[in-house]
């Protein structure tokens, strides 16, 4: 029987939880990131009982993609505000959201309630 | 202050009425881990947080849930539009038809008004996070448990974006807790309540 002392602490505190801060990881193309709930693959934990649902040929419009890409994003950089990545990545995306808004406010009236359906009759800007 | 996107975070488009499954997706609304609670929760704990970082996180998370509370409002809207009476009577929705007809009010899957006292804002950093880490594992809890007896994939798809939210918003709690510990003494991160005792807290900086 081996007398190996079995005491050794890692460098974690006792009575204090510990959290593994995120990476990094490349995030997902925009539709599927929408579709999955997250745009980072490394964060994206599946449930056996949806696995049905699957996320390859769904696309919906870019305004919903882009702009969710962008509220996942912000949580990450509350987080990381030095990852270089990730600020790159949020400049870029902020442009082609604001190309989109652009895009829509042309083909739809933004500010008159009564010219397109409610948001929760699946409307949108 | 805020403004308003007028747009679902996730889209939501439901074709079959039935007001068997809004009665239990309308906890999340307003029952105990609903999205209503997450919201008031984080963004009752952030103005005394110690560290910035953690503030700003609790406020743009608070946020998100606001949208989150709108994407299941919306579907409850959406199972029930279209309700006869003859439907809630027979599908068990007829206590909340004979109250609420079928507007939207925010109560738990049994009935249960919404009330503040189903989270807490205790002023204490390390108290308020384990509280915000254990409510995104109920919500998953909760989104599971719905995945399990909802059928109809226009509801199913919904329910799966929202509880892959629970997760993420976990880690970022877990990043939060890390961030405050940072800030503190790894010795004992509890010889003082860095959002109370100020001055204590001012030493370590």
């Amino acid at each position: 029987v081996s007398e190996v002392n079995t005491c050794d602490c890692a460098s974690r505190e006792l009575a204090m939880g510990s959290f593994v801060m995120q990476e990094w990881c490349e995030p997902y193309e925009l539709s599927l990131g929408l579709c999955h709930g997250t745009i980072f693959p490394c964060l994206d934990k599946k449930f056996y009982v949806a696995e049905e649902l699957s996320c390859s040929s769904q696309s919906s419009t870019e305004i919903y993609e882009i702009g969710f890409a962008l509220n996942d994003l912000t949580l990450y950089l509350d987080t990381h505000p030095d990852c270089e990545k990730g600020r790159q990545y949020q400049q870029e995306l902020q442009q082609k959201f604001e190309e989109a808004k652009r895009g829509c406010s042309a083909t739809m009236k933004c500010c008159d309630w009564d010219a397109s359906p409610m948001p929760w009759e699946g409307g949108m800007i | 202050m805020w403004t308003y996107e007028r747009r679902l975070q996730y889209p939501v488009n439901i074709r079959k009425t039935c007001p068997k499954t809004a009665q239990l997706i309308i906890s999340q609304y307003g029952g105990p881990d609903g999205e209503l609670s997450a919201s008031m929760r984080y963004l009752a704990q952030r103005y005394s947080m110690p560290v910035k970082k953690v503030g700003g996180l609790l406020t743009d998370i608070g946020t998100e849930e606001l949208a989150h509370m709108e994407i299941i409002c919306a579907m409850v809207y959406q199972l029930t539009r279209d309700l006869t009476a003859e439907q809630a009577k027979t599908a068990g929705f007829d206590a909340y038809y004979i109250d609420h007809t079928a507007g939207l009010w925010p109560q738990a899957a049994a009935g249960v008004p919404f009330t503040s006292l189903e989270f807490q804002s205790k002023g204490d950093a390390f108290a308020d996070l384990y509280e915000d880490l254990a409510a995104e594992q109920k919500a998953r809890t909760v989104y599971e448990n719905l995945l399990r007896v909802v059928d109809d994939p226009d509801v199913r798809a919904p329910l799966k974006f929202l509880r892959e939210r629970e997760i993420v918003h976990f880690q970022r709690f877990g990043e939060a807790v890390e961030l405050t510990k940072e800030k503190l003494d790894a010795k004992n991160f509890y010889y003082f309540n860095p959002e109370f005792d100020k001055a204590m807290m001012q030493k370590m900086q």
